[in-house]
């Protein structure tokens, strides 16, 4: 089952004595376990606790594993990081919101479970297809042209445009954050039992929705003749194209794929936080990155390991290590650091040689 | 038919560009001026894209700027217009589009908001804004045709020993005209008065530095730098405050500058997360000398330290910030190393927020002394910039010498080839650090600089739109060159001081910048010339050597 | 003459790959000995453990005694050893001098203070280092190109280029990755005199990786053949033209019998996978 598994891509320079390395991974881990004990043995955390900050846990993961999948895809064939990636999740996340605020107008998402239910499913397609939309566009002008260019300059017009669509959105649609009002039908939730953990059916459907939307992108890349002709463009886009790929075409229909799942999370995170700002995109955006590399670039199995790791970690972490849930943020850069340094093909990439000469 | 098939594709992307400057609120920041500016786009937008169909008769030509006007304008028109009928049946255009308010639509229409809301009818208003539109398209279609190529061709001995003599002319021209409007007899432009005088020494200073690229080595280049340079001195005491404030600003900016063009453009590693070390200084020197601050509070006895002697320990605090950054992050391939330097920038902004007891959290630190020479305090600006510009010299200095060692060709190396620079016994994790080093220090310089600028410092200074700043100033003021440095500082970071009322466009401006330039000319405005050839490699380009070593 | 560099029992691998299997391999100072073998053969490989790209997994290889395997290239190059590479790597936006200022780094002490301040001992220093730089550019008679840029340089003076770039470090050996590659035989000629002036005037000892038989045959005192990564067969010219293993291994199974002489064109060293070994 290997997916976008770009085994031989190179990974920079030799790194240092391992020894030294493996030596300081052991002592962090050591502090950090110490730590851990140090605050569980003076804090009483309930297993009801710990289950509730998991399915958070779980729920972010979902979100992660969205657009890290994006990431991922977009990295596997142009081995660039899509830098503005997040903004074009937030614009989805928008779209979403004036969706559901038409249908609001309409009384459906207060109207009939069935209303209510469609409302939700509506507006996640039209995120979703905002968010298309946005990166098509982005592919377009932003990146098509720099194919050639030195790796540098791609990534600093992602930058640009990162920012670009991050204040545009501010300019045109004002500074004050847009709400999502939760229709009916998930706005409540059920409680496991009388375990007292109450999982929201929000909740719930980001998680569930994703796992499809996850199932159907692996169908479509492995079983597809689109997969098929992203995954030979993903190996190498010369010879694809002496095969006939268009390689063109392929691009932007990766772009599309990742898009579209951005804007599903998009809207997801606008239901699971309720406040969609212009910064929306760029935190999340960042730290689907940080999964996409902890599970290891490129491998799009990876990126679903690394999320939800990435999630639950940040649900868990801050409580476990005893600092304020402000550090969660902290938490996802500390991890995105100690893995580039420790193991930057990450967890599920292979051990490369490094390829020279 | 054809005509309108090629008309089709400039003027959807020119209404987009239109749709896009209308949303962002053009009408509502500049009135009935917006409906100019549009009027402009237009005219570049038909001139440029007839000036690349050539080859097609005039009347192709302008019918194609018809279409190109005319399509836009409509649609324009058709929305403004469905936006003045919702405004006049009280529907809050704003809570979806927070820019479009009735004065919004009565300024592309000629009415006043109270009107629009009225209800009064908006088509004639918006029959001439096509009107205007539209002509303003197929005129510049129609200049388009004009020939140009017989002006390339006027080269008379006259008037090429004439332009030779312009990149001198001009500098000095401007700064004549800034001279004269310190004059007291001179009242051109009221209380915008400084401001113009900045303006025109921006140009000054920009024009100087275009002059120096075109000039050949010789005795003319050389009485023009010297000229130039007690110019530059000569400005502070001319400047009144708010000159010099801005000025201070710019040239703290300029050393973050050289310094990451260091990092960036001679070792090519894209640091993402440059203002860590900004803040690094900053709050060293703050927190060691203002009475604000928890050391000296807690410390007993501990007086804070001069800035004489806190600078080079601010200096220190950046060089080891430096080096416990670099090391774990210098065997990072570029993209990586750029997220994680952003990581890095983001994590200290955030330690800096929530160590509320150490650095004062969103409080910041108030109350950073001014240097003291004999008791005579150095905290106006004035002194501030004469301040920064010795240290921005001595950090140029610095930065020229290393860029012409034996170091700075280890970097070119490691740009060009890493793998086979380490074969030439280049030492990759000590050259890059040595990069990395520098740079930090040079950041932590200025932040202090800032500090002592700024009085009060506060978390939120030292937000990721630094770190992009910077490097926005040296790529598009071009990359590994010095010159590039200043007209990106002057571009990026005066300029927007001096436009503040339009302070809001400042970073989407910068943002489509980036994105321009990367596509048109990566290297930058004045770029060093070998970045220039490395970017536009296998093109068909000549591009001079700076200097030749080889007999 | 003393050993200079001894590969022992060296194995390298690519994941499930084996690129070089059990290679043992001595070359004796003052020597010009040649890696020869048909493509993928794995003589670059060779040349990638031996600088320090690559970390061989198994074995060992001395450098004047010294054990390098393993040592950053860096390291490697500090200890005497330079190379060129078969796709020619030049430092394609500096300029000829400039590629070999930067290949006297090994050799240049000053550091970063003293490119601030200076001194009389920079000075002193960047001025031998441009003689010297000078001198090798006469050496391999690029005298009039050298503010040339490296890639505006015709192709066979960018091989002579890229040699004195090497030789810029003052190397005790040099490892030249098929230097006649894609030359005129008159180009090559040239390129087989200068080789053993590289030895016979710098007394730099050569281990040469080559594809043209002539060149090969002409200048070694030593040929180690390799196919599939194993050695195959080593010894003096004559030995190694008639030997039927290496015979078989250029041309296939069933060239060997009824060859005295092995005239063997580019075209017969590149094989395609499907033959089978022998």
């Amino acid at each position: 089952m290997a997916f976008l598994n770009p085994a031989k891509k190179t990974w920079g320079i030799s790194l240092g004595p391992s020894a030294y390395r493996l030596v300081g991974l052991v002592i962090l881990l050591a502090a950090l376990a110490w730590r851990v004990n140090n605050v569980l043995s003076l804090q009483s955390y309930t297993a009801q606790y710990w289950t509730l900050q998991l399915i958070n846990g779980l729920i972010l993961g979902g979100l992660y594993a969205l657009v890290a999948m994006g990431y991922t895809l977009v990295y596997g064939i142009l081995l660039m990081i899509n830098f503005a990636h997040g903004e074009v999740m937030m614009i989805g996340g928008f779209a979403g919101y004036f969706a559901l605020t038409g249908f609001q107008t309409l009384g459906w998402t207060n109207g009939t479970p069935f209303e209510s239910g469609l409302s939700v499913v509506l507006a996640l397609l039209v995120g979703m297809l905002a968010s298309l939309i946005a990166g098509i566009a982005l592919e377009r002008i932003a990146y098509r042209p720099l194919r050639n260019a030195p790796r540098l300059v791609p990534l600093i017009s992602a930058v640009g445009a990162s920012f670009f669509l991050q204040y545009t959105v501010l300019l045109i649609f004002g500074v004050t954050p847009h709400y999502y009002q939760k229709p009916a039908i998930i706005s409540s939730g059920l409680s496991v039992g009388d375990t007292g953990v109450f999982i929201s059916y929000t909740g719930l459907f980001i998680f569930f929705s994703s796992i499809f939307l996850m199932l159907m992108l692996y169908l479509i890349v492995s079983r597809s003749k689109m997969g098929r002709a992203m995954r030979s463009v993903a190996e190498s886009k010369e010879i694809s194209a002496l095969m006939g790929v268009n390689v063109d075409k392929v691009i932007v229909f990766t772009f599309a794929l990742g898009s579209v799942l951005a804007g599903a999370a998009g809207v997801m995170l606008g239901l699971h936080n309720t406040v969609m700002k212009f910064n929306s995109g760029f935190f999340p955006g960042i730290k689907a990155f940080t999964a996409a590399v902890i599970g290891g670039i490129g491998n799009l199995p990876g990126a679903l390991l690394g999320a939800f790791s990435l999630g639950i970690l940040e649900a868990v972490g801050p409580s476990a290590l005893g600092l304020p849930s402000e550090y969660k943020d902290v938490i996802a850069f500390s991890v995105l650091i100690l893995v580039l340094i420790f193991r930057p093909t990450g967890i599920l990439g292979e051990v490369l040689s490094e390829g020279k000469a | 038919m054809r005509t309108f098939v090629s008309g089709l594709r400039p003027a959807l992307i020119v209404f987009a560009i239109v749709l896009y400057l209308n949303l962002i609120g053009f009408p509502l920041k500049f009135g009935s001026v917006a409906i100019w500016v549009f009027a402009a786009v237009l005219f570049l937008f038909s001139f440029v894209v007839s000036r690349r169909a050539k080859g097609s008769s005039p009347i192709l030509a302008i019918t194609r700027s018809l279409i190109i006007g005319l399509l836009p304008s409509l649609g324009l028109a058709l929305l403004t217009y469905v936006f003045a009928l919702m405004q006049a049946s009280q529907v809050t255009v704003q809570a979806v589009f927070a820019q479009i308010l009735p004065p919004h639509t009565a300024a592309l229409t000629g009415l006043t908001g109270e009107q629009v809301i009225a209800g009064e009818s908006v088509l004639p208003g918006l029959a001439s804004l096509v009107l205007i539109l539209t002509s303003a398209s197929v005129l510049g279609g129609v200049v388009s045709l004009l020939p140009y190529e017989k002006l390339k061709t006027i080269h008379s001995e006259k008037t090429q020993s004439l332009l030779s003599t312009l990149p001198l002319l001009v500098p000095m021209a401007l700064f004549t005209a800034y001279l004269s409007l310190k004059l007291p007899s001179v009242q051109l432009f009221g209380s915008q008065e400084n401001i113009f005088g900045l303006l025109l020494l921006y140009i000054f200073f920009g024009a100087s530095l275009f002059a120096l690229r075109a000039i050949p080595q010789g005795n003319a280049k050389t009485s023009f730098m010297i000229v130039a340079m007690l110019a530059t001195l000569s400005v502070p005491l001319l400047n009144d405050q708010f000159q010099n404030s801005v000025l201070g600003f710019v040239v703290i900016f300029i050393i973050m500058g050289i310094g990451l063009n260091i990092v960036v453009g001679f070792a090519g590693l894209l640091d993402l997360g440059y203002v860590a070390f900004f803040a690094v200084g900053a709050y060293s020197y703050a927190l060691l000398s203002s009475p604000d601050s928890w050391i000296l509070q807690n410390v007993p006895g501990f007086e804070g330290v001069t800035f004489w002697a806190g600078l080079p320990i601010a200096i220190v605090l950046g060089l080891i910030a430096g080096i416990l950054l670099g090391i774990p992050v210098l065997r990072l391939r570029g993209d990586y190393l750029a997220i994680v330097t952003l990581g890095f920038g983001e994590i200290i902004r955030l330690i800096l927020l929530n160590l509320r007891e150490y650095t004062g959290g969103p409080g910041g630190v108030i109350g950073v002394p001014p240097p003291f020479i004999f008791d005579v305090s150095l905290g106006k600006p004035r002194d501030i910039l004469f301040l920064s510009l010795a240290l921005s010299a001595i950090v140029t200095f610095i930065a020229v010498r290393l860029r012409d060692s034996r170091i700075g060709r280890s970097w070119v190396a490691m740009r060009e080839d890493e793998h086979v620079a380490q074969a030439m016994g280049i030492n990759l994790v000590s050259t890059k650090l040595l990069a990395f080093a520098f740079g930090a220090v040079f950041a932590s310089l200025s932040g202090t600089l800032y500090a002592v600028r700024q009085v009060n410092i506060f978390p939120d200074n030292f937000a990721l739109d630094v770190s992009i700043n910077v490097l926005a100033l040296i790529i598009i003021g071009g990359i590994g060159s010095i010159e590039g440095v200043v007209i990106g500082a002057i571009a990026l970071i005066g300029l927007p001081e001096v436009l503040r009322s339009v302070n809001e466009y400042r970073i989407v401006t910068f943002a489509a910048l980036l994105v321009a330039m990367m596509a048109i000319r990566p290297e930058g405005l004045l770029p060093s010339l070998r970045r220039k050839r490395e970017l536009h490699a296998g093109e068909q380009e000549n591009i001079p050597r700076r200097k030749k070593i080889a007999r | 003459m003393p050993t200079l560099l001894s590969i022992r029992n060296m194995t390298k691998r690519f994941g499930g790959l084996v690129a070089v299997n059990n290679l043992s391999l001595d070359v004796e100072e003052l020597s010009i000995v040649s890696l020869i073998g048909p493509n993928g053969a794995g003589k670059t490989t060779v040349f990638n453990c031996i600088t320090g790209f690559y970390s061989p997994e198994e074995g060992s290889i001395l450098f004047q005694g010294h054990p390098i395997q393993g040592r950053s290239p860096d390291r490697v190059t500090a200890q005497g050893i330079a190379r060129t590479y078969q796709n020619i790597r030049l430092f394609a936006n500096m300029t000829a001098i400039e590629n070999i200022l930067v290949g006297q780094h090994p050799l240049l002490k000053t550091g970063w203070l003293e490119a601030i301040l200076h001194p009389p001992r920079y000075h002193s220093e960047e001025k031998q280092a441009l003689e010297e730089a000078l001198r090798l550019l006469d050496f391999v008679e690029l005298s009039k190109q050298g503010d040339n840029l490296a890639s505006s340089l015709a192709y066979a003076a960018q091989r002579k280029l890229e040699i004195a770039r090497a030789l810029a470090s003052k190397p005790k050996i040099i490892l030249l990755d098929e230097p006649t590659a894609g030359m005129s035989p008159k180009e090559t000629a040239d390129a087989t005199r200068f080789i053993k002036r590289l030895r016979d005037e710098l007394g730099i000892t050569v281990l040469l990786i080559e594809h043209d038989m002539h060149v090969v045959m002409g200048i070694s005192e030593n040929i180690t053949v390799l196919d599939y990564g194993s050695k195959i067969a080593e010894g003096q010219a004559k030995q190694i033209q008639t030997n039927p293993l290496v015979i078989e291994a250029y041309l296939g199974r069933g060239a060997a019998s009824g060859q005295d002489q092995v005239k063997t064109t580019r075209a017969a060293t590149s094989r395609t996978k499907a033959k089978p070994k022998g």
